[in-house]
């Protein structure tokens, strides 16, 4: 080696063998390159964890496509087509899209305006929304049943006026994601400038809303209410307490007389929530911070 | 304290080389340079004389000790990370005093040697603070007290100027070096940036593509590079067409006009050169009648005037001379010259002024591109010239 | 963009102003649904709790419970779900979540999170019937096992007990611990366990002085909200379990919906005591979540 940059006494023959002992070492060691190399634990443990979520995906496949012998769909189409689940199903989608739009056209205007005017109130209302994640739904039954129930002061059940029971509970339920997903949304962009503008060219406070203030906020008010309607799509506990017989109410009923067609069902009902939390990631990649899990109890 | 030798050391990443025969010798007490383009493998380097990486081939020796199969926490180095890495949980004070609790050394020994390093280094009254309490700079102090409260023998530095504000920047390379000097520890700092580099280090190792380009003092490399990587890398270079006469008698000619250049020894006869030289070394030519004693001439027009401060960068396009025996040497068309500013008012934008190019001390490369290709290059100016960095 | 607070703008307060007493009814839908939906009932929820559900007398022999708390045994079933599901949850959580980081893939962590939030949202009716087909009596995996030899429902393993809601609350525990904890964990850098490594630090001495101090507030912060959920948890438990095995939330359906049992006032009882468990926690979190931003801030 003639390279001018060492000095120093070591003799070359020093030097080679030192260097040629330690690559030897090195070598029956056989390093890989660090950077590109997963841990052997993370991938076990990746793959166990695996093994466990879609193991229950698959037992239900398997008990719900089959006639106990050999595979088939068939309790799939016998599920498809029962009355009881097209009732059911219908009665949970009217109730969730009433509440999602309830939700949208209370809360937005609502988050609105505390932003741009009403500050002072914002502890208020936030403690408000921060409220029903405290009282998971078995709580908010017992307290609507003791209120609107049938040995109670305002017997709403018994009444015409029945659904706004269910509208009013779920109301509740989805408040603290639909408030937070318009209140991030509305937090980004300058709401005092925007309604100012607005206002300035002579628009009136529902037009500047609607038509300045809403197209700004789109994104919030979408995931807000992809969480507000998978939510209530899926909701058990009130629904069973109050006697209301929407989706999964029948599920759970279904799966006590025809097991496998409910198995098959739930798979049904699986997927409708993968494909909620599809659309909210989709969401949440052009507006980063959306939140996809309830969070709650249920 | 101690002294440093990295032995042909190599390193790849998947099909990508990151350092290739790496070898160095670092003395007790030297502060030693890294410098070089991002992806030259610097901080490969460093990493892989911690202990972080594993090399793919070689050793690293310290005071007569293969340290290569140690890892980090055994090999008795300190280190000062990009970011400092302070731990953010800790004081300043508990920062520092990590290393000395971690080799269990008596309670009432750790914090006297932690009160007279935070008072070494300006910041006993944040020794309490947290690390985001503190600003950059001081956050960096302490990074550095950390690194140093062990006694380590080498102390190896991270770019860690680079996350702070310029004007810091320049106090803290000094104090470094201060620091350095008063403690008496092996050093090595790698760093993207030439200033800092060339103004507190005893040697500089210039690093192109995982090898070392040049090894030298920071006057060495800044005035006599040996390679055009070196030239074009440090400071602005400018890189004039010549055609070399004889190699072995150092002959170069330029517009007709033959000069004796000892630069240009080992060059091919007839081959294209290009000789090197610094703005500030070309002189504007005061009269014609001036004599040019073994140096070459060239004329040109201003084009612009770049104020760096205390110098003023004149940009000249070269103007062709009177038809001389020029055939078959590329134009040089940009070429800088340094003036100081106080006269640059005598050659405002497009005056013509003639220029002495001393060919004395100057090195003359061979021009590949001109001999592989027929084009001229279109600047002779190379390196960060034109904004003056 | 942060709309400033201090309505600087003539413009705005204009706008604002002219809002004026129409702002203060538009907030009025809001209000009156908060408080038709949740204040009301949670005051008749206070309420009944102190009265007698009979004689309408007021009392306290509601609260009595509160005494001996782990007397009544759907206290201490839910307390022992709850602690064991949390700790199951969170250790395997964290175990993943930092399996996730270490593969340093993005893929990995995308498939990951979103798979997370599926499962997190699967809670309820669906997931007990999956979890049946598993390992009911007739489950896909139990019928396995038997096969192989091992024979888990002789040995005394039942999937309706406080051990089979465990596994089973473990499929949302689990993925709720990733999405929490994945964030404190990538905020984690390694040069700081380099510095450590090169201070002398062996891998045990920089998680005791670094890394377990800097994560431990987003740990116990996670364990809190675990606990509430699986404390809260109605749905799931039901599906599974119709009621068979006593638990908090169990109790209170039954005692608002049994024939036998009916007893609203002991229901409101125990729901303010669930409430007032879910307050500390939610609370607890509140807390913590403000400490723990300082040190993980990029």
């Amino acid at each position: 080696m003639s390279n001018p940059s060492i000095t120093g006494e070591a003799t070359e023959e020093y030097l080679a063998t030192v260097v040629a002992g330690a690559e030897a070492v090195r070598k029956a060691r056989r390093r890989t390159n660090r950077r590109s190399r997963v841990p052997l634990w993370a991938t076990l443990v990746l793959l166990v964890s695996a093994v466990y979520f879609l193991l229950p995906l698959y037992a239900t496949a398997v008990f719900g496509f089959s006639t106990g012998k050999h595979f088939t769909l068939q309790p799939l189409w016998d599920g498809l087509g029962d009355d009881g689940f097209h009732s059911s199903l219908q009665l949970s989608l009217f109730y969730s899209v009433v509440t999602t739009v309830l939700a949208l056209a209370v809360v937005a205007p609502t988050a609105y305006l505390v932003e741009l005017r009403f500050q002072r109130l914002r502890a208020t209302i936030e403690f408000l929304t921060i409220l029903p994640f405290v009282i998971p739904p078995i709580i908010l039954a017992v307290g609507l049943s003791a209120m609107y129930g049938i040995n109670s002061p305002v017997n709403l059940i018994a009444s015409s006026w029945a659904p706004a029971l269910l509208i009013g509970g779920y109301f509740v339920l989805t408040v603290p994601f639909v408030f937070r997903a318009v209140d991030n949304a509305l937090r980004a962009v300058d709401v005092r400038t925007l309604s100012e503008a607005s206002a300035s060219l002579g628009a009136g406070p529902t037009r500047t809303f609607l038509r300045v203030i809403v197209p700004s906020i789109s994104l919030g008010l979408v995931s807000g209410a992809l969480l507000a309607f998978t939510t209530a799509m899926g909701e058990f506990t009130l629904a069973a307490l109050l006697g209301y017989a929407t989706f999964p109410v029948y599920l759970l009923n279904i799966n006590g007389y025809e097991p496998r067609m409910g198995e098959a069902l739930v798979l049904v009902s699986f997927l409708i929530t993968w494909a909620g939390v599809i659309a909210l990631a989709a969401v949440a990649r052009r507006a980063p911070g959306t939140q996809i899990v309830r969070g709650g109890p249920m | 304290m101690s002294r440093l030798e990295l032995i042909n050391v190599s390193k790849r990443f998947g099909d990508q080389v990151a350092v290739s025969e790496f070898s160095l010798a670092v003395e007790d007490g030297e502060l030693v340079s890294f410098l070089g383009p991002s992806g030259c493998g610097k901080t490969t380097t460093l990493r892989i004389t911690a202990g972080f990486e594993t090399p793919d081939g070689g050793a690293v020796i310290v005071d007569g000790v293969d340290v290569t199969d140690l890892p980090p926490n055994k090999r008795g180095m300190g280190m000062v990370f990009q970011g400092y890495a302070l731990f953010p949980n800790m004081t300043a004070a508990e920062n520092v005093e990590f290393g000395l609790a971690v080799r269990h050394r008596p309670v009432v020994e750790r914090r006297a040697r932690v009160a007279e390093l935070l008072e070494l280094f300006g910041l006993s009254h944040v020794g309490k603070s947290y690390p985001h309490q503190m600003s950059g700079g001081q956050q960096q102090r302490v990074a550095l007290a950390r690194a140093v409260a062990i006694q380590p023998g080498v102390l190896l530095l991270d770019e860690p100027l680079s996350a702070v504000d310029a004007k810091v920047r320049e106090e803290l390379r000094t104090e470094i070096r201060r620091m350095q000097v008063q403690l008496y520890i092996t050093t090595i700092l790698v760093t993207h940036d030439q200033s800092e580099a060339l103004s507190i280090s005893d040697r500089v190792v210039v690093m192109n593509r995982g090898a070392i380009e040049e090894v030298g003092t920071p006057t060495q490399i800044y005035a006599e590079p040996r390679s055009a990587f070196t030239a074009g890398f440090i400071g602005a270079m400018n890189e004039i067409p010549v055609r070399v006469v004889s190699g072995t008698q150092r002959l170069i000619e330029r517009d007709g006009r033959r000069v004796s250049a000892p630069g240009a020894a080992g060059l091919l006869d007839g081959e294209l050169g290009l000789l090197l030289v610094r703005p500030e070394l070309l002189e504007p030519l005061g009269s014609t009648t001036e004599a040019l004693n073994g140096d070459l001439l060239l004329t040109g027009r201003v084009e612009v005037q770049t104020f760096l401060g205390a110098t003023t960068r004149l940009l000249l396009r070269e103007l062709p001379a009177a038809a001389g025996d020029r055939s078959a040497l590329p134009t040089t068309r940009l070429l800088a010259v340094d003036v100081a500013s106080a006269s640059a008012s005598r050659w405002p934008a497009g005056s013509d002024l003639r220029v002495r190019i001393p060919v004395g001390a100057s090195r003359v490369i061979a021009d590949r591109a001109a001999a592989g290709a027929a084009q001229p290059s279109t600047s002779a100016l190379t390196g960060s010239a034109a904004s003056g960095a | 963009m942060r709309s400033s607070s201090s309505g600087s703008f003539a413009g705005a307060s204009t706008a604002a102003r002219r809002l004026g007493g129409r702002a203060a009814l538009a907030l009025l839908p809001f209000a009156v649904l908060i408080t038709a939906f949740l204040l009301v009932p949670t005051l008749s929820l206070i309420w009944g709790s102190f009265h007698d559900s009979k004689t309408g007398a007021f009392t306290l022999t509601n609260y009595s419970y509160l005494q001996h708390p782990l007397d009544l045994v759907p206290f201490a079933n839910s307390l022992e779900l709850s602690l064991a599901s949390t700790i199951l949850g969170s250790v395997v959580g964290l175990l993943i979540a930092q399996a996730i980081v270490s593969s340093r893939r993005p893929l990995v962590q995308e498939i990951a999170t979103t798979f997370s939030s599926v499962a997190a949202n699967f809670a309820g009716v669906p997931l007990a019937f999956a979890f049946i087909a598993t390992l009911g009596a007739n489950g896909l995996l139990t019928r396995t096992l038997l096969n192989s030899g091992i024979d888990l429902y002789s040995g005394g393993f039942k999937l309706y007990s406080v051990l089979g809601l465990t596994i089973v609350y473990a499929y949302w525990e689990i993925p709720l611990m990733v999405l929490v904890m994945l964030p404190p964990l990538q905020a984690m850098k390694p040069s700081w366990r380099e510095a450590a490594e090169i201070l002398g630090a062996s891998r045990w001495r920089y998680l005791r002085s670094v890394a377990i101090p800097i994560l431990m507030t987003p740990f116990i912060s996670s364990l809190l909200l675990l606990y509430a959920n699986a404390f809260g948890a109605y749905a799931t438990a039901y599906g599974l379990t119709t009621g068979f095995v006593a638990l908090v939330p169990i109790q209170i359906s039954n005692l608002i919906n049994g024939d036998v049992s009916y007893d609203p006032g002991q229901a409101d009882a125990l729901a303010i005591g669930l409430a007032v468990i879910m307050a500390v926690c939610i609370g607890g979190r509140a807390i913590l979540e403000r400490r723990s931003t300082r040190w993980l801030a990029p």
